[in-house]
């Protein structure tokens, strides 16, 4: 089975995500919002696959110049925003967010900070934050939104956790934009969390257990037992404990319904264990909002992930040819404004 | 120091002249770019893209895929030497090693250029070291804004302080070589506050809609727009357009046609020089093509925008120029083409004057002092000249630090200065007198479309079977008469009663007309009066 390698040209494992995770659920968000154009926020990789997947799979669309509008990416290392522009730009038109995105958001209601202080290289950071912020959030509302950043969600409390709260921000800007239905690809890294992480999705999956007997029928039918560690699989728990505990709880406070289509593990060339959930977000202001997050536990509870690594070899074969095919793409598409 | 060990330090210069740099050496953010380009191409590199996160412009990148810039360069750059102590074009080295293109840069201070842009930045190599092993570094550079002396300081301050002024620090770790990153990379997002104003205010919602990565709309907007200058595209198009113009890449467009269009020379023009400026931009634009070096900003492959004539109904003519000599031990050698358009201006103004450009690379802009030439200064005439001048050998000691202008004492320059005035004699002479035959002709034209003009309205207003007819019947004879028998109005064109004020005469000639067909037109006085009134309005309307 192929491993995960750090140059994403040649990474099956990831491309496995994109394409039996990602791609089917944004064809579907399309064709759902469709005649409107896709309005996409990546967190896209140095060698922005994703974007050029889903240009080549007509998902995201030039406009009358030719242009990719409706991309935001934001990227935090410098180094690889030079690589992303050059790779993107054209026919990608607007900038590229360069910054750590947890600090972006972390902006909110700041004001510009003293002269004194933005002539030191922190200072003139802090200030293109808060600048990033209020470019980011006139961008909203998105209707893919692809959180892949470079750390976990995992956390005991996770309004300590960055990413956590980028979500509870991102969900909140979505909500006050009204939007209805969206597209979240959340990935996150299934190790090195904290040791009390465990913990507390244990208790959170036991008040739901102890409070709704419908939730403890499901869990009885598919683990013949009531307790988290039933799941066995270690990642399984984590997995399963941050979306209900994290994901669906945010996403309800905001009155979203979830629709997770797909949860996938895989691992990283160090046998790290990661996992990307695809997710269907849909606005729900009516009384049906806790039923709705009950059955969305249950969903979650009964729903069986794919596994990369139990795929076949055929399958991977089948991976690589169509990454290869988006490469292709992509550099077709950097030649095509070259003159000859 | 042990330079294997030392991962971080401050920088140094090697000159207090040099320490000029981080404070902004580059007259423009065009000029700051084009140092980095240089870079690219003296390390062999077939593709530089340069970024500018537009239309944000708060981050900028450079990346090449060269050979890099081994980690022992970058400490003799920063630390031991002193930045200004490079020995890119020290012994015999005089082309790169790959594609054997004349080294651009000498002294070592191009990387520097970016200091003008941002505050700090960073840069990454991925290079093959001695032993032709990957190797990789990631470098910090922070500059130092405000501490660094002003120049009475510098000049006040002891000798042997004068080499160690500090500048900046910089820090550096190793990192994994990735062959697919091969070459040099410098970004930053500490960008200064000024550049990031100047492009955002240059560039409006319509701009970042309209503003493409297609060369023909590019060249338009430059070109077709109307526009006086290329400035009136403002600063963001504007560093595109000069950028371009000062790197060693081709021309835009097709042979034939750009920088010069060929079709615009009549027959009887294309004479000896016409054929040596032609083949000579044919060579120039397979050589710039040959060495593959492709400079790409913000998406936008440049080529050099430059299209004669820039105007309809001129005449073009194109002079070639060469010269080679010795002087003072050193060879000087150059050729070029100067184009001029008989008559108008040049449009946009920066393509008037002279480019002067070496080893591929504009120095400066196009001077429309002609290097100072004296004798026509800000004329009509020297509006209508644009011309590039091509540096085979010499001029290299002329060259000022920024090396964007020249030390206009210099031998070779003044050598240059003194050939391209004298060519200039002969050329304005010619294009003078070519204006005058355009005149003359323009001026017969107008002349007798204007009298056929004139005859039209006369016969509208003759009685009936009446005809004008034009003689020379010397100027002793009446202007006007009239033969009955054949109804024939003779008009004695010697008669000249203002001498050689030709519109005078043209005037007082065609109301003396006027007035002697309404004298024999019928009906009575009022009438003959207001007949009068009414040719006269029509035949002054035609000639004033």
């Amino acid at each position: 089975m192929t491993k995960h390698s750090s140059d994403w040209d040649s990474n099956i494992p990831k491309h496995f995500v994109r394409l039996r995770g990602w791609l089917p659920a944004c064809l579907e968000i399309k064709n759902l919002l469709e005649p409107n154009q896709i309005k996409y926020f990546t967190l896209c990789a140095k060698q922005a696959i994703d974007i050029f997947m889903l240009e080549k799979e007509k998902v995201l669309q030039r406009d009358a110049g030719n242009k990719l509008p409706d991309v935001i990416i934001c990227e935090r290392k410098e180094p690889d925003a030079a690589e992303i522009l050059s790779l993107v730009r054209p026919p990608l038109k607007n900038a590229i967010i360069i910054g750590n995105l947890h600090k972006i958001m972390g902006k909110k209601d700041q004001k510009f900070l003293d002269e004194e202080y933005i002539r030191s290289k922190e200072g003139r950071q802090n200030k293109r934050n808060i600048e990033l912020y209020e470019r980011l959030v006139a961008e909203f509302p998105f209707d893919i939104i692809n959180l892949d950043p470079f750390g976990t969600f995992l956390h005991p409390e996770p309004d300590q956790n960055e990413f956590c709260t980028v979500l509870d921000n991102i969900l909140e800007k979505q909500s006050e934009h009204g939007k209805e239905v969206f597209l979240l690809l959340l990935t996150t890294p299934l190790y090195n969390e904290h040791p009390d992480t465990l913990e507390y999705f244990e208790s959170a999956y036991k008040n739901n257990i102890e409070s709704e007997s419908s939730i403890q029928e499901a869990a009885m039918n598919e683990y013949h037992s009531e307790e988290f560690t039933a799941i066995e699989n270690h990642s399984n728990m984590l997995a399963i404990g941050l979306l209900k505990s994290v994901v669906l709880q945010k996403a309800n406070a905001y009155n979203y319904n979830c629709d997770i289509k797909k949860i996938i593990h895989y691992e990283s060339e160090d046998n790290k264990p990661f996992m990307s959930s695809v997710i269907l977000l849909s606005s729900n202001n009516s009384d049906t909002i806790q039923e709705e997050y009950i059955n969305q536990v249950i969903q979650l509870i009964t729903k069986e992930p794919t596994v990369y690594f139990e795929q076949s070899e055929e399958l991977d074969k089948e991976v690589k040819n169509h990454l290869d095919e988006i490469i292709e793409y992509r550099e077709k598409v950097r030649n095509e404004y070259l003159n000859e | 120091m042990d330079i294997a060990h030392t991962n971080k330090g401050s920088i140094k210069v090697a000159d207090v002249t040099i320490m000029i740099l981080s404070r902004g050496l580059y007259r423009s953010t065009a000029t700051a770019f084009k140092e980095l380009v240089s870079n690219s191409y003296d390390a062999d590199a077939d593709e530089v893209r340069i970024n500018t996160n537009f239309p944000e412009f708060d981050f900028i990148s450079c990346v090449d895929n060269g050979i890099g810039m081994p980690l022992n360069d970058f400490l003799k750059y920063f630390n031991s030497n002193g930045i200004g102590a490079g020995t890119k074009r020290s012994g015999q080295k005089d082309r790169t090693d790959i594609y054997k293109r004349p080294l651009i840069g000498r002294i070592g201070i191009g990387m520097m250029s970016i200091g003008q842009l941002c505050h700090s930045f960073e840069i990454e190599s991925h290079y093959m070291d001695e032993n032709k092993k990957g190797a990789a570094y990631r470098a910090e550079i922070i500059l130092l804004d405000e501490k660094i002396p002003d120049r009475e300081e510098q000049y006040s301050a002891e000798r042997d302080d004068i080499n160690d002024f500090d500048v900046g620090r910089w820090e550096y770790q190793m990192i994994p070589f990735e062959e697919k990153k091969k070459g040099f990379r410098i970004y930053s997002s500490d960008v200064r506050e000024t550049f990031t104003n100047e492009m955002k205010s240059s560039v409006d919602n319509r701009d970042i809609s309209l503003i493409s990565f297609d060369q023909d709309i590019l060249h338009a907007k430059f070109f077709d727009s109307g526009n006086k200058s290329i400035r009136e595209s403002k600063p963001y198009l504007e560093t595109i357009w000069e950028l371009a113009s000062l790197c060693p890449i081709p021309y835009y467009g097709s042979k034939s046609k750009y920088p010069i269009d060929f079709r615009a020379f009549k027959s009887v023009d294309q004479n000896e020089d016409y054929k040596k400026v032609e083949r000579l931009i044919n060579q120039i634009q397979n050589q710039f093509l040959k060495e593959n070096f492709r400079v790409i900003f913000d998406g936008i492959e440049l080529r050099r925008h430059i299209s004669l004539p820039t105007e309809r109904d001129i005449i073009p003519k194109v002079y070639y120029i060469e010269y080679s000599k010795t002087i003072l031990d050193n060879q000087l050698s150059f050729v070029g083409y100067i184009f001029a358009q008989v008559s108008k201006h040049i449009k946009p103004l920066e393509v008037n004057g002279f480019q002067i450009r070496l080893r591929g690379v504009g120095i400066g802009g196009y001077d429309s002092t002609f290097l100072k030439y004296y004798k026509q200064v800000e004329t009509v005439r020297s509006k209508w000249l644009s011309g590039e001048i091509f540096i085979n050998q010499g001029l290299e000691s002329a060259l000022n630090i920024d090396r964007d202008s020249f030390n206009e004492h210099d031998e070779h320059y003044k050598a240059l200065q003194t050939f391209i005035h004298d060519k200039l004699d002969t050329i304005f002479g010619d294009i003078e007198k070519t204006a005058r035959m355009k005149r003359n002709e323009i001026k017969a034209t107008n002349d007798e479309n204007i009298q056929n003009n004139l005859n039209t309205i006369f016969k509208e207003h003759l009685p009936e079977k009446y005809k004008l007819t034009w003689i020379e019947a010397g100027d002793s004879k009446p202007f006007i008469t009239t033969d009955e028998a054949n109804k024939e109005i003779i008009i004695n064109t010697s008669v000249r009663p203002f001498g050689r004020k030709r519109k005078a005469n043209n005037i007082m000639g065609n109301v003396l007309i006027a007035h002697y067909i309404s004298r024999i037109s019928e009906g009575d006085e009022n009438k003959k009066n207001i007949e009068f009134n009414t040719i006269l309005k029509e035949v002054l309307s035609k000639i004033i």
